[in-house]
């Protein structure tokens, strides 16, 4: 095993990464340092600017500034408001009935939206004043908002699975997206029977029956916004749409819906949501670009095998390798964001569990689900912070409230890891993976 | 902020608005002529490629310019005086590095070797070597950037890290 250019690797990216530099910029330097052993100093530098030029040389990687800029547009709209009366309606009649609204919006919106953090901070705004009338204790309430808002990574379309596709050349986006469905649902399922539990339990109101007229109204509401749901993954899973294409329809659907339809936004104010929009992307790709040419110095110092071949010494029961792989990510996810960890760590194990005879799509799956309860743990967590930000608590409150949702999610993550079916029956079933 | 700080992050600002905009249209017009005019335009399929590279890389020196990139903002916060000073002149000094090696140094010799194969994208016939010519460019913007960050680390001791308002909380696809 070479010693060396393991340490060499990760020693710069992580000496680079606790001064403070940009995650982007720790990568790209690890990886020309990690050149620098194999070859000359010209060679070095070419072959990482030539990396990051070829690796953003992609018609795939267009969805994911379009999914931005249509989760950008939908942000601005009243599309949150509409989706949590609609919410309200589904799960109003469950003990606790505002948390289960909570829940069931943040797994509508964060689908739309693609992001976590800004389904936060979208339905948690409008349910935290909410449940505080009604005497929910506002620490239980973010953490309900919290644990439930990454549901919307898992469930489509979700630029995350667009990153994982690219990092490991070319996953299917749509067995990916699809694969998502289950474990998405899941989780917000289970979230759902703990919150129900504990509300039973401190007696937290059930909403009255709605009226059918009343149901109707909300549903018929709520569709324009998840029109775009139905249009994009139909598209997706009939074959019409690739990914990239999906993604500029959605801008469209978005575009006519909050300039056209609600008139939430005027055409004034797209040239910032399209810069805004810009300034996302450019954060991720070229975090991307520098990661193409980190896994390809990995490659080129033997380094996924190394590992691969010190874990497989460690046990041969893949069990127990899945397992610590679980825990090292969750550990991980802890201090760092979903992004990075995602472009930094699937090089490394996705050749280990493929070894395991693990299908990479359910890999995707399974690193997806534990990074997302990543960003719900201190002390880095952005849908931690957002949560608690727009519940109106302090962190070291909502922790006590969280363990709860923290012991379901990773019950449930182990679920997803060591029953691939739930992550690839639905792929198998409507694509023919 | 001086007023070529503030010309460079309007032109910057400018240059990523329009290209994201046009990058939109390209692909929403491949999209219509696929499946409405039953012939894909091959010409909108690269320049969309082309722009996006341009927004990214000129997006990333834009995103560096307003001190939005993802770092871990952790040795910054907890140092206090010469420490901190030379903690944050390290990060900058490491971004510089990446910019004017890679990104120039690298960059530059990319564009190169490019132009010297004649290589030429097949719709547009445009010299791959051109498209390149955005990893240098962006490198320049980067390492001007570093300049004024280290002008005001020192005159005002101000971090590269250190956003105008609030920070936003959390990764990009969180």
């Amino acid at each position: 095993m070479d010693i060396q250019s393991v340490l060499v690797l990760f020693g710069t990216f992580a000496l680079l990464m606790i001064l403070g530099v940009p995650i982007a910029f720790s990568i790209g330097l690890a990886a020309f340092a990690t050149f620098l052993l194999f070859m000359s100093f010209d060679q070095s530098v070419y072959i990482v600017a030539q990396q990051i030029a070829s690796g953003l040389d992609s018609f795939t990687l267009l969805a994911i500034p379009f999914f931005i800029l249509a989760g950008n547009i939908m942000n601005r709209g009243g599309i949150a408001m509409r989706l949590i009366e609609f919410a309200k309606v589904l799960g109003g009649r469950l003990p606790g009935a505002l948390a289960h609204c909570n829940v069931i919006a943040n797994m509508m919106f964060g689908s739309i939206s693609g992001s976590a953090v800004a389904s936060a901070a979208a339905v948690g705004g409008v349910m935290a004043p909410l449940q505080k009338k009604e005497g929910y204790d506002p620490a239980y309430s973010a953490a309900v908002n919290i644990a439930s808002c990454p549901t919307g990574l898992l469930i489509p379309p979700s630029s995350t699975f667009i990153v994982y596709s690219l990092i490991t050349n070319g996953t299917s986006v749509a067995a990916l997206f699809v694969a998502g469905y289950i474990p998405g649902i899941l989780m917000g399922l289970s979230l759902m029977l703990v919150a129900g539990i504990i509300a039973k339990r401190r007696g937290y109101p059930v909403a009255p029956r709605p009226s059918g007229k009343e149901v109707a109204v909300k549903a018929a509401d709520a569709m324009l916004p998840l029109g775009l749901i139905i249009i994009v993954m139909g598209g997706i899973i009939g074959g019409i749409f690739t990914a990239t294409e999906a993604s500029a329809v959605a801008v469209v659907y978005t575009l006519f819906l909050a300039v056209i339809w609600y008139r939430e936004i005027t055409w004034r104010e797209l040239p910032s949501i399209i810069l805004e929009s810009a300034v996302t992307t450019s954060i991720v790709l070229l975090m991307i670009g520098c990661s193409i040419a980190m896994s390809k110095s990995m490659a080129f110092a033997d380094i996924p095998y190394s590992i691969s071949d010190a874990l497989l010494n460690l046990s041969e029961n893949p069990l127990v390798l899945l397992l610590i792989i679980n825990i090292a990510l969750l550990v991980v996810g802890t201090f760092m964001d979903m992004t990075p960890a995602l472009l930094i760590f699937t090089p490394i194990f996705l050749p280990v569990v493929k070894d395991l005879g693990m299908d990479p799509v359910h890999f995707g799956v399974v690193m997806t689900f534990n990074l997302c309860i990543g960003i719900c743990t201190p002390p880095v967590g952005s849908a931690l912070f957002v949560g608690c930000s727009v519940g109106g608590v302090k962190i070291g409150q909502v922790i006590k409230p969280m363990l709860g949702f923290y012991a379901v999610l990773v019950s449930l993550l182990l679920v997803v890891t060591y029953v691939p079916s739930i992550s690839l029956f639905l792929p198998r079933l409507l694509l023919g993976y | 902020m001086t007023n070529v700080t503030r010309g460079v992050d309007l032109i910057l600002r400018l240059v990523i608005t329009i290209a994201f905009a046009i990058l939109v249209a390209c692909v929403i017009w491949q999209v219509f002529s696929r499946y409405v005019l039953e012939s894909p335009s091959t010409v909108t399929d690269e320049m969309a490629r082309f722009l996006f590279i341009w927004v990214a890389l000129l997006g990333g020196a834009y995103t560096l310019g307003q001190r939005r990139h993802l770092a871990i903002d952790l040795l910054p916060v907890i140092t206090k005086g010469t420490t901190r000073l030379l903690v944050n002149a390290g990060i900058i000094t490491a971004i510089a590095v990446f910019a004017a090696l890679v990104m120039i140094y690298g960059g530059l010799d990319l564009v190169n070797r490019t132009l010297e194969t004649g290589q030429v994208s097949p719709a547009l016939r445009m010299p791959m070597g051109l498209v390149y010519v955005a990893i240098p460019f962006s490198g320049f913007c980067i390492l001007y950037y570093c300049l004024t960050f280290m002008a005001d680390l020192f005159r005002e001791g101000r971090g590269p890290n250190d956003q105008d308002g609030a920070p936003k909380a959390g990764g990009p696809l969180d």
